[in-house]
Parts: C-alpha cells; structure tokens; sequence
C-alpha cells in the first residue's frame, strides 16, 4: 500500500485517555465499556450523525448515498466483480443492517480456536457476552407482519420439503414493518448502536466526533502516540494523544489504518473472509406484494452446515430496478410492472477463496478476491437448492443471478443454467467481512492477541470484524459485539 | 455534482429515458441523474476517474455501434447499442453500474 507524504502540522492537539475509532458493532461495543468503567472516551467516526427524524425524512436513494461508504457499492475486483457494502455513519453498518442478530455457532468457535491457538473463546464464554449484547439490543424472534408473503411461501415451502427454517433473531423492538432497513429504520424501531450503545456511553461521558476521519497511527518505536484525523467538514487537521487506541474502523478501514501507519503492513487485510449473497428473482403466479413487511420474517437453514443460508430480501422498487440493470430494457420494464408478483431471495454462501486489500490507488484501498473452483462449485449447489425451494414455494419463474441467462422454468431448467455458468457471470454482492487483522497467534498468521492487543505494539487495541478468526456462516454483528465486549473485558481486567 | 454533468453530457441518461419505462418521464429521469451523479462524487477517485472517461467516451463508443449519437438514436437503435456495449468487457460493467444507479435513483429516489 502506498504510503502517505508527511502529514502537515495539525491545527489541534487532543489529549484524551481512551481514543475509539470506528462506531459501529465494535466501536460502540468499545465507547460503552470504556465509559463504564470510568475512562475518558473520545469516539471518532468518519460518517455522519442520522437521527431517525431525519432517516424518516429522506428518501431511501438519499439514505443510501449519505449513509453508505462508497454510495453503497465498493468494488471487490476479480472474477466476478463483486459489490461490497458498508455504512459510514454514527452507529457503523448497524443503522443500516437488517438488525439480524445471532450467535456464533458452537461448532464455529470450536475451528477458530483450533485455528487460532487461543481458547478463551469458546462457546460459554461467548454465550455469557452474546447475552449481555441481546439484553442490551432488546433482541426479539421476528414473526411475520400483515405482509410478508415472501416468507410464509418460503417458510411453507421448507416445511413441504422437510427443510429447517427459523424466525429470525432481530435486534428490533416494535418493528413498524416499514420495509426500509437498508436505508435506516425510519421508525426508530430496529436497535442499531446509534440508539443504544452509543447514547449509554455519552451518558456514561463519552464524546462522539462524527465527521471526523482518522487517517494515521502515529507512534514512537512500537508505542503508539497518536491518531492523526482530518474534520471532513473544514480539512482541519487534529492529533489525539490517547493512551490507548480502540482500532474498530471496520473490516476494511482498520487493516487500511494499520497499513497506512506502517503497522503489520505484511498481515493486515491480505486475508479478508467475505459471505457471498445470490440474488434470485421469483414470479409466482398471483400476488405476493413482497414490499409489504419487513426485511423478511423465515430463514432456512436446512444447510447451514455447509454456510447456506436462505432468505427473502427487502424488496423495493428501486432494489429490483438495481439487481435487473444488466438485463434488456424490454424485459427490465415487464418485470416492474409485474412487482406485485415477484420477490427477491438471497442466498447466503460463505466464501473459501479470500478477498484482500492488494494496494492504494489514489489513497483508496483496492481489494480484490479469488474466488476459488469450491466456490463457483459451492454457488451452483447453493443455487440449485435455492431453486428446488422457491420452485416448491410455487414460483413459476426464476431469474438467476447472471444478467444473461433467461428465465428457468422447472428444475431441469435450473439444472442446465448451473451446467453453462461460469466464474465470471455470478452477479454478486457482500455485505459481511471480516478477519482482515484475525485474533490469532503471530505464527498462525495473527494480527491481535484476544484482548485486541496488536502483536508487537502496545496501546492498540483492534476491536471489530476484522479481528474474527474467520467468517462466521451467520449474520455477524452478534459475534462481532460479543467479541468486542471479551476485549474490553480483558483490556480492563489487565489494568 | 460534477459526475452528475459528465453524465448528462454523456448523452447516457437521453438513451435510458428513451428505452426504459421507470426513467421516460423527466422527473424520474432527473431522479435517475442525480442519485447516479450523486453516488459517483463518493466512489474513490480512481473509479471516478475510470467511469468518467467510460462515460466520455459513450458518444463515440455508442456511434460505433450504431451509427448513430446517443441523442438521434431510435428506441430500437438504442437498445441494440446499449446491449452491445453490455457485452464489452469493463464498459459493460461501468454501463450495468450506472444503470442499476439510475434506476434505484428514478424509482426510490425524492424528487430532487
Ligand atoms: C445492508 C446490510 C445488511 C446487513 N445486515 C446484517 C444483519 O442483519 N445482521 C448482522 O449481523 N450483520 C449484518 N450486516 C453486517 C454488519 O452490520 C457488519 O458486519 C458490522 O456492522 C461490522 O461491524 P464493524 O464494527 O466491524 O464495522 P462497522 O459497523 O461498519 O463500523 C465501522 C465504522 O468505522 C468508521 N470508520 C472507518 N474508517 C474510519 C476512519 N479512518 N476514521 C473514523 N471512522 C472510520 C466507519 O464509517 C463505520 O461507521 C449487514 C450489512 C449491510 C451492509
């Protein structure tokens, strides 16, 4: 990664005690605890702050490109390309996730132990955190709404199959099933961690700086001394001089942070875990109105052991406008008119082949992935199965995620597309990340210890996504939030 | 803002008017434009600078395949250019990007 020219002189000096960087799943986790325990906490965040008053206001193409990194489409460069997204706000991609929150499995933390030669998190200990983090989000299980058509068909289809699915776990507390929580919960009902954690750490005396990018680690021999940060507002520069730094800038933005400092600029971010979503569009053959009702209330998990997992997904008109863009125009503006009767699925499949911050071009990182012959393998099973369920769900027409196949009819149909697809036709987007600085021995290729402590340097603490051992085959902010606290937990027991 | 006129100048946003429905009233076309323009101002510099030269060069590379401009173009001409252009690689990615843009902006957008 190229590094920086001198940074000029800043126009301010900050000294502070604890300095978090980053507000989202980790950094509020980071900013509560702290302030808890009596330290003076300073949270930099790059994003703005939304309330819900003004998410309610806004139309969601508005939403997305203020609340989103990147508009919302970072691009993974490879075969295919794939699109990331991520938040950059007050509260992190919490404001704009679905709010599902689960435990990591058992089985999972089991690998990552093994992997990354360090025990203390193991199911209980991470059962008692995860507790603490559902307590303080006021975690519910999502029934079906008046709407949410797209879920009993999908919930019913499972059943006939004798496939498992579930109610989600959501960190909502009366959801208006306003259908809109990709863009900000206009109602103040999904518990992102600008509702919750972060109002508890002011209360507890944190200062919050939204708007305020940190955009270098200064230190003296392997001490770190300071964070160099830019007021995106003015361009004024100022340097904190924390005594310990919580790095929680996300899966990309803190092995990025690292690097620029010249920190692990070997390890951090080559590896990056990512989970792959499938879109695929249903018609079925009467009305499913998949716009009315929240993000989706019926998730099968029949195959959750080999990291898939089904699901509708938030329909809007603009959502499929978007996922039918590589399509003709003719067959663009059928499918619109004919809404009422689609509904969109994803399928959830983690990804072997890692992704990985390869350089800096123009001072933004460049990722790139290498899907491997597993995963393209992996994609078609996952489709077929996808398939063989929305078929038994009753739709009579699916279009796969490749803007050039046609509509698969039967399952032969799906038989024959997965047959001719290759790498490269995949239309793919991520929104979960993680393991770019993994919790890890140095000789297993570690970048932290399991109290966040950056190997080889002291007062850096990483506390976010990145610092999961790999990627968890489940949404990921539970396990993000319950690792975040075990850090903390350690970092102020070991003072 | 400055995406948003390389945009327009383009002659882009006349062909998506002209051939998709959701984008044929200006309102919605206007919409398009702006969320479009607007999510490309906050991409990284590199990627801006690689779409606005794919965008500059959609007069040429439209007139290429269709001999005709963007802005003379018949609906049918329109749609047999935009598809050739799809299947270009790297120009059919830029064009599917600011597509899927304009059309979540035209559809899920506030007016301007
Ligand atoms: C559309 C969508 C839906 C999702 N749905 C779910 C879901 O339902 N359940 C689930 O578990 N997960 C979901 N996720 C993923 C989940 O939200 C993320 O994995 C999680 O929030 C990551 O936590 P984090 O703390 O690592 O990073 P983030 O929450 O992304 O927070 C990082 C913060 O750091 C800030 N930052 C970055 N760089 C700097 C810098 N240099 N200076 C200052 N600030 C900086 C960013 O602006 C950001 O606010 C979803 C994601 C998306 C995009």
């Amino acid at each position: 990664m190229t590094r920086l020219g001198r940074a000029p002189r800043p126009a301010a000096e900050v000294d502070c005690d604890a300095l978090v960087v980053g507000s989202g799943a980790g950094g509020s986790v980071a900013a509560l605890e702290l302030a808890r325990a009596g330290r003076s906490v300073t949270v930099l965040e790059e994003g703005p702050r939304v309330g819900t008053r003004e998410l309610a206001e806004a139309d969601p193409a508005a939403s997305m490109r203020r609340l989103y990194r990147n508009a919302g489409a970072t691009a993974v460069f490879g075969t295919p390309t794939i699109a990331f997204g991520e938040a950059c706000a007050v509260g992190g991609t919490t404001v704009v996730n679905g709010g599902l929150l689960w435990a990591p499995p058992d089985a999972v933390l089991h690998r990552w132990a093994a992997r990354s030669g360090y025990g203390g998190n193991g199911p209980a200990a991470v059962a008692a955190r995860f507790d603490e983090v559902r307590t303080r989000l006021g975690m519910t299980v999502q029934g079906h709404g008046d709407g949410n058509r797209d879920s009993r068909l999908l919930a019913e289809a499972a059943e006939s199959l004798g496939w498992r699915w579930q109610h989600p776990q959501r960190a909502v507390r009366g959801c208006l099933h306003r259908n809109q929580c990709a863009t900000g919960c206009p109602t103040g009902a999904k518990q992102s961690t600008a509702l919750t954690y972060l109002p508890q750490a002011e209360a507890e005396g944190a200062r919050i700086v939204p708007g305020t990018r940190a955009v270098r680690i200064g230190h003296r021999g392997r001490r770190v001394r300071s964070v160099e940060a830019v007021e995106a507002a003015t361009g004024r520069r100022v340097r904190y001089r924390p005594r310990t730094v919580f790095l929680a800038a996300g899966p990309i933005g803190t092995p990025v942070l690292l690097r620029r400092s010249g920190i692990h600029t070997r390890t951090a971010g080559r590896r990056i875990e990512l989970h792959l979503n499938l879109r695929t569009i249903a018609r079925f053959p009467d009305t499913v109105d998949a716009a009315r009702g929240t993000m989706f209330t019926a998730q099968v998990h029949e195959h959750s052991g080999l990291g898939v997992l089904v699901m509708p997904s938030n329909l809007t008109p603009g959502g499929l406008g978007a996922a039918l863009a590589s399509r003709d125009p003719r067959q663009v503006d059928a499918l619109l008119a004919a809404q009422d009767r689609l509904a969109v699925f994803t399928t959830q499949v983690r990804m072997q082949g890692p992704a990985g911050i390869v350089s800096a071009v123009g001072g933004s990182p460049l990722l790139r992935h290498g899907m491997t012959r597993a995963d393209h393998h992996m994609l078609r099973l996952a489709f077929r199965r996808t398939a063989r369920l929305l078929f038994a769900a009753g739709a009579v027409e699916l279009l796969p995620p490749t803007g050039s196949a046609g509509p698969l009819r039967s399952a032969a149909d799906a038989e024959a597309y997965c047959a001719r697809v290759r790498p490269g036709d995949w239309e793919l987007v991520s929104v979960h990340a993680t393991s770019g600085c993994p919790m890890a021995r140095p000789e297993r290729g570690g970048v932290c210890d399991e109290a966040g402590r950056v190997h080889g340097w002291s007062g850096l603490h990483l506390c976010d996504a990145s610092v999961l051992p790999g990627a968890p085959g489940v949404s990921p902010q539970g396990t993000i939030m319950s690792f975040a606290h075990g850090i903390v937990g350690r970092h102020l027991e070991a003072r | 803002m400055r995406a948003a006129r390389t945009l327009a100048a383009s002659g882009l946003p006349a062909c998506w008017g002209r051939v998709y429905a959701a984008m044929r009233d200006r309102p919605a076309l206007r919409r398009a434009v702006v969320h479009t323009g607007g999510s490309l101002d906050r991409m990284p510099r590199a990627y801006r600078w690689g779409t606005a030269a794919a965008l500059a060069a959609f007069p040429a590379a439209f007139f290429a395949a269709t001999g005709r401009g963007p802005r003379r173009a018949t609906p049918e001409q329109t749609r047999s250019g935009l598809r050739r252009l799809r299947s270009v690689p790297g120009y059919g990615q830029v064009l599917r990007a600011t597509t899927a843009l304009a059309l979540y902006g035209a559809l899920d957008g506030g007016a301007p």
